[in-house]
């Protein structure tokens, strides 16, 4: 429910706007990873990140020590290339093929150092364990649902829906643009919460009828309008719509 | 007697309202054996009351009765004769029992005395309170551990860190609950450092100092030109300032969260200097 | 034959009345000063029910008449039951809306026993070993841990549950319009203060029953919500810390909430609800309900239909359809997913936490008040003290006391049971709606942060806009009332219809029309008896009577 009213605001300007200024280059076959991985970034990220990755103020923050799972991991949600430094950076159409994610976590990746990607399997994760974890840490932005939620400042914690599970590992080792990282969680308890959140998104938590995940408020609203609503109507049939249109009928008794 | 036409559409749609509402009926015990209690069960239940309201009222509104008629409604004041039973009544309690006014007084204070007595039983409900919140778990040199009973490694490199922390051999306890975050240390105010962080290391009680909530929301917020870090509660949306001693910027909460003192133990793990200065969280009128 | 007392009564099985028994086991027969006159042998003197030219109607005596009869007949019950088939009651759609809030309470007792049934209240720690796989081995409340069981294993629980908490849902919103069309219509006038005094108490026990309800689960949010409780009451001067050590049994969290949370929702608020609830309906019943103007509605009638069978069968319809609607609502919507919240963690938090919808006023209240705290001397007024507890209890206060502000400016001090339109009152009217603009962007706060993320504004704006909005809506929307009301008031309405008055059908069959009994209102033109309304003078026994005899 959240979603689609978000959905206009965020991916359509962003989408808007990249087709502009972020044109999908063309394939370039049999091209040696880091010669591409350096051309694509010359090419689409150096405007904002500085052609070493030292970042350029007011545009985009510098890639140093960022690591090779952050940059694998904005790439694949298409929250990069990003027009607005303005905006949140937001989860969209994928912009690149699969060599070039590779070629250019390869090369931005090498930016100083920081965390690599991590190998998450959620079938190996402890649901129970993976549950606490997240209720502990993850609930308080993304709630207990997975749908997301404001977090005050115009920014958002996004929904998990559509998040797999190496995403979910990228972002907890990496906390991407609003979200802070948890170097504390073992490879286990990040196994243990994808498996988690993969159990949210089957259970269909934020599905039309639970009301998008939004909890008491949306059962409220639903109290009124699918309740409260149809049984007022109810009432105005049963009952009758005006009073005073016709006199009543009124017996003369012949005995007193 | 003012009855109505007999209406044919009314009585065909009551007939198949009551025909629908048996066929709920028997779908929904048909549902419960056949373990469809999600659909089956629940809608035809819904569809046998539904239909059964939609019937009586149907055959009420439209067939057979169509009434309009009026009754005399009976006054309500008290009439004349009821003031003077009242008044002789008042006049013999006056002269009886309103003269042995030692009696009265005297029953009413046994009245009272007997609530008074039976007060005491409502004490039991809980202890009297003896400065119990004014003490954590925390004390000087606890180490820090989390929720698993880790404890946290002060090399751990990453920035903007968050962690739920306890002190060891006190995990889950409720108010010694922590949020530990790890900024660049250049970004911590002067205050925040002398209050006790080290390394970057800030720690505040997690319980929000507003209504109690656990206060689990960092947010930082780098879109240009500054980077903004918040700690925000989730209930009430207080928002304090994590790299100034988590004073009060935002939200209806008036007070920062209580720092805890950090430092480094021999084998690199985190520990507490020293306990909370205060009590934790919401406090009572007398705590100010 | 002696028509005797005791030889009357067949089924004692005494020996035939012919005989006066003898002194023995039974004793000896009354003198016949003492005997009990027994109407139905036609000994009490002067009754017309028993004369001679009874309508035929008398005649029919079945089995069922019978039975009703020997119960009647033990009470003296017979003229009441009566009077309270034929008691009339006025039709308007609006005055269901009380009844459609009592079904709901209805569907709550019966659901609610049966979650009873399963629903253990107790926070002892036990590991969940049931069919939900995220939770297994988890440590948990059995409070928590039965609500997962009804919810998930049990079969129909799901079903039983989700209709318990969509009818609380419901039941308090038909309690706020049903209060709104009381209110709106100047219902609460004399001599109905009490009812109204009565009514707003109703209102709060609903806000309790269903706050103590959905936090029985011990579940992540509604703990969350038990956690501010905590807060407010002890932000309470003087009495704040010793009552939470006595409500909690210790500091937080302690372990005794849950258990004494449990008798205070499933008895002591049921039990004042059917006591308020009686005394309610009895008010009602004694004072007979409030009608709209309208030719042939007087101060002194009530014109609608009569119990049975039209009222009652409508009444009866209205329940089963509301219990279909909140069945309905049971069935296909989620609501409390509380296995997706998991067992209260009290370190654990999650967005989107509020409560359910009905106390969502005090939730924004606490949401949206700036950051107030007082100091005095060494002692704090906090925050809480005025969002949770001062804001409130002024509602609530001014709620209580409505029929006496009323009383106190219109200096009206007359009897009402004719109702008003909306815009014949425009003062009322518009105070009423500024109340509600006022209540409203209160509960607009409690939902601030899912405002602001469905919209995208930031969370600071929303609140600065609701900030602002409590101070400006109420003025703004008591003015624009206001208007309204006068802008409509003017016109000429439906009220006043050309139709005439009333129209009198004789015992013969015939109509006439006769003179607007509205210009005539203390039915001075009517018989003497039409001030008592005695079940003679009933509309319905007559034209019955009339109808057997043509």
């Amino acid at each position: 429910m959240k979603l689609l009213l978000a959905l206009p605001f965020g991916s359509a300007a962003v989408a808007g706007l990249m087709s502009f200024t972020a044109p999908t280059p063309a394939a370039q076959p049999d091209q040696p990873a880091d010669a591409l991985g350096r051309k694509l970034f010359t090419t689409q990220c150096a405007s904002c990140h500085g052609s070493d990755g030292e970042g350029v103020e007011d545009r985009g923050p510098t890639l140093v020590g960022e690591g090779e799972a952050a940059v694998d991991f904005v790439l694949r949600t298409g929250r990069m290339p990003m027009a607005d430094p303005e905006m949140q950076a937001t989860s969209g159409p994928v912009r690149y093929s699969e060599e070039e994610i590779e070629a250019l976590v390869a090369y931005a990746g090498a930016f100083g150092d920081g965390p690599q990607i991590p190998d998450v399997d959620a079938d190996e994760g402890d649901l129970a364990a993976g549950g606490e974890l997240y209720r502990l840490n993850c609930a308080a932005c993304h709630v207990a649902s997975g749908s997301g939620a404001a977090i005050g400042g115009g920014r958002e914690a996004p929904s998990l829906a559509a998040s797999s599970a190496t995403e979910i590992g990228e972002s907890i080792v990496v906390g991407p643009g609003a979200m802070p990282a948890f170097d504390s969680f073992t490879e286990s308890d990040i196994n243990g919460v994808a498996a988690y959140v993969r159990d949210l998104q089957r259970a269909g938590t934020t599905a039309i009828d639970g009301f998008g995940g939004a909890g008491p408020v949306a059962e409220g609203l639903a109290a009124w309008l699918l309740g409260l609503i149809p049984l007022i109507a109810i009432t105005r049939w049963i009952g009758s719509p005006h009073e005073g249109r016709d006199a009543p009928i009124e017996v003369e008794e012949d005995t007193p | 007697m003012s009855g109505g036409p007999e209406n044919v559409r009314a009585a065909r749609a009551a007939t198949i309202a009551f025909a629908a509402a048996t066929v709920g009926g028997i779908a929904a015990a048909v549902g419960y054996a056949t373990d469809n209690t999600g659909d089956l069960l629940g809608l035809g239940l819904a569809v046998a009351l539904t239909g059964i309201g939609f019937g009586f009222v149907a055959w009420a509104k439209y067939l057979d009765l169509n009434e309009y008629v009026q009754q005399a409604r009976e006054p309500l004041a008290v009439t004349a004769a009821d003031r003077e039973v009242f008044a002789e009544e008042r006049a013999l309690t006056d002269e009886t029992l309103g003269r042995r006014r030692l009696l009265l007084a005297l029953s009413g204070a046994a009245l009272l005395s007997l609530v008074a007595g039976f007060v005491g039983p409502i004490g039991s409900l809980g202890p009297k309170p003896r400065g119990e919140r004014d003490r954590t778990a925390w004390r000087q040199g606890s180490r820090l551990v989390t929720s698993e009973g880790v404890p946290v490694d002060a090399a751990s490199d990453g920035f903007d860190q968050l962690v739920t922390v306890f002190p060891e051999g006190a995990v889950g306890r409720d108010d010694s609950q922590v949020v530990l975050l790890r900024v660049r240390p250049d970004l911590l105010s002067e205050r925040t450092v002398e209050q006790g962080a080290v390394e970057g290391w800030v720690a505040y009680s997690k319980i929000c100092t507003h209504a109690g909530c656990s206060v689990g929301l960092f947010g930082i917020d780098d879109r240009p030109p500054d980077v903004i870090r918040q700690l925000v509660c989730p209930c009430h949306q207080s928002v304090f300032d994590p790299v100034d001693a988590a004073k009060p910027v935002g939200g209806p909460a008036t007070r920062s969260l209580p720092q805890l003192p950090l430092g480094i133990d021999a084998d690199g793990n985190l520990v507490a200097t020293d306990a909370f200065d205060g009590p934790v969280g919401p406090l009572a009128w007398d705590e100010a | 034959m002696t028509e005797s007392f005791s030889g009357a009564n067949d089924s004692v099985g005494r020996a035939s009345a012919s005989e006066p028994p003898d002194d023995g086991v039974w004793g000896r027969e009354p003198p016949e000063e003492n005997r009990v006159p027994d109407p139905s042998k036609d000994e009490i003197e002067g009754t017309s029910a028993t004369s001679a030219e009874a309508p035929a109607t008398r005649q029919r005596r079945g089995p069922m008449e019978r039975y009703v009869e020997s119960v009647l007949g033990r009470m003296g019950g017979g003229s009441g039951a009566g009077k309270a088939l034929r008691k009339v009651f006025p039709s308007h759609f609006s005055f269901l809306w009380g009844e459609v809030a009592l079904y709901c309470f209805v569907v709550l007792l019966a659901t609610g026993t049966y979650l009873t049934l399963f629903y253990e209240g107790s926070q002892s720690e036990v590991v969940y070993d049931g069919s939900y796989e995220p939770l297994r081995g988890t440590e948990m409340s059995a409070a928590y841990a039965s609500t997962l069981s009804i919810s998930l294993d049990v079969k129909g629980g799901l079903l039983i549950r989700q209709m318990h908490h969509w009818a609380a849902l419901v039941f308090v919103g038909a309690i706020a319009l049903h209060m709104a069309r009381v209110f709106f219509t100047g219902a609460f006038r004399k001599p109905r203060e009490i009812n109204w005094v009565v009514g707003v108490l109703l209102l709060i026990l609903s806000l309790a029953a269903g706050f103590t309800g959905y936090s029985l689960p011990d579940d992540l949010l509604s703990g969350t919500g038990l956690r501010i409780t905590h807060a407010i009451i002890l932000a309470i001067p003087f009495v704040g810390e010793r009552t939470t050590y006595l409500l909690f049994g210790g500091e937080w969290p302690g372990t005794d909430i849950i258990g004494r949370l449990y008798p205070v929702h499933i008895l002591l608020i049921p039990a004042l609800i059917v006591a308020l609830l009686g005394l309610h309906l009895g008010l009602v019943w004694r004072q007979k309900h409030t009608q709209f103007k309208g030719p042939g509605r007087t101060e002194r009638n009530v014109v609608g239909e009569q119990v049975w069978p039209s009222f009652a069968m409508k009444s009866i319809g209205l329940m089963f359809m509301t219990a279909g609607v909140i069945t309905a609502m049971g069935a296909l919507f989620h609501v409390n997913a509380v296995w997706l919240y998991g067992p209260y963690d009290t370190a654990a938090a999650t967005s989107y936490s509020q409560p359910d919808w009905y106390i969502g006023f005090l939730e924004g209240s606490v949401r949206i008040l700036p950051p107030w705290e007082t100091r005095i001397g060494g002692f704090m007024i906090n925050h809480l003290v005025f969002s949770a507890i001062l804001i409130p209890g002024a509602i609530f206060g001014a709620l209580l006391v409505v029929p006496w502000i009323e009383r106190r400016f219109t200096k009206d001090d007359a009897e009402h049971h004719l109702l008003d339109r909306p815009r014949d009152a425009p003062i009322r009217t518009a105070t009423g709606a500024a109340a509600i603009a006022f209540v409203s962007v209160l509960f607009l706060g409690g939902s601030q942060d899912v405002i602001a993320g469905t919209l995208n504004i930031s969370i600071g704006h929303v609140t600065t806009l609701l900030q602002v909005g409590a101070l400006v809506a109420p003025p703004v929307t008591w003015y624009v009332t206001y208007r309204l009301c006068r802008v409509l008031a003017d016109r000429p309405g439906a009220e006043r219809t050309e139709r005439g008055g009333a129209v009198r059908r004789d015992s013969s069959g015939g109509y006439h029309s006769v003179a607007d009994p509205s210009t005539d209102p203390d039915g001075a033109n009517g018989d003497a008896e039409s001030e008592t309304g005695t079940p003679g003078r009933d509309v319905a026994h007559a034209s019955r009577s009339s109808e057997t005899t043509t």
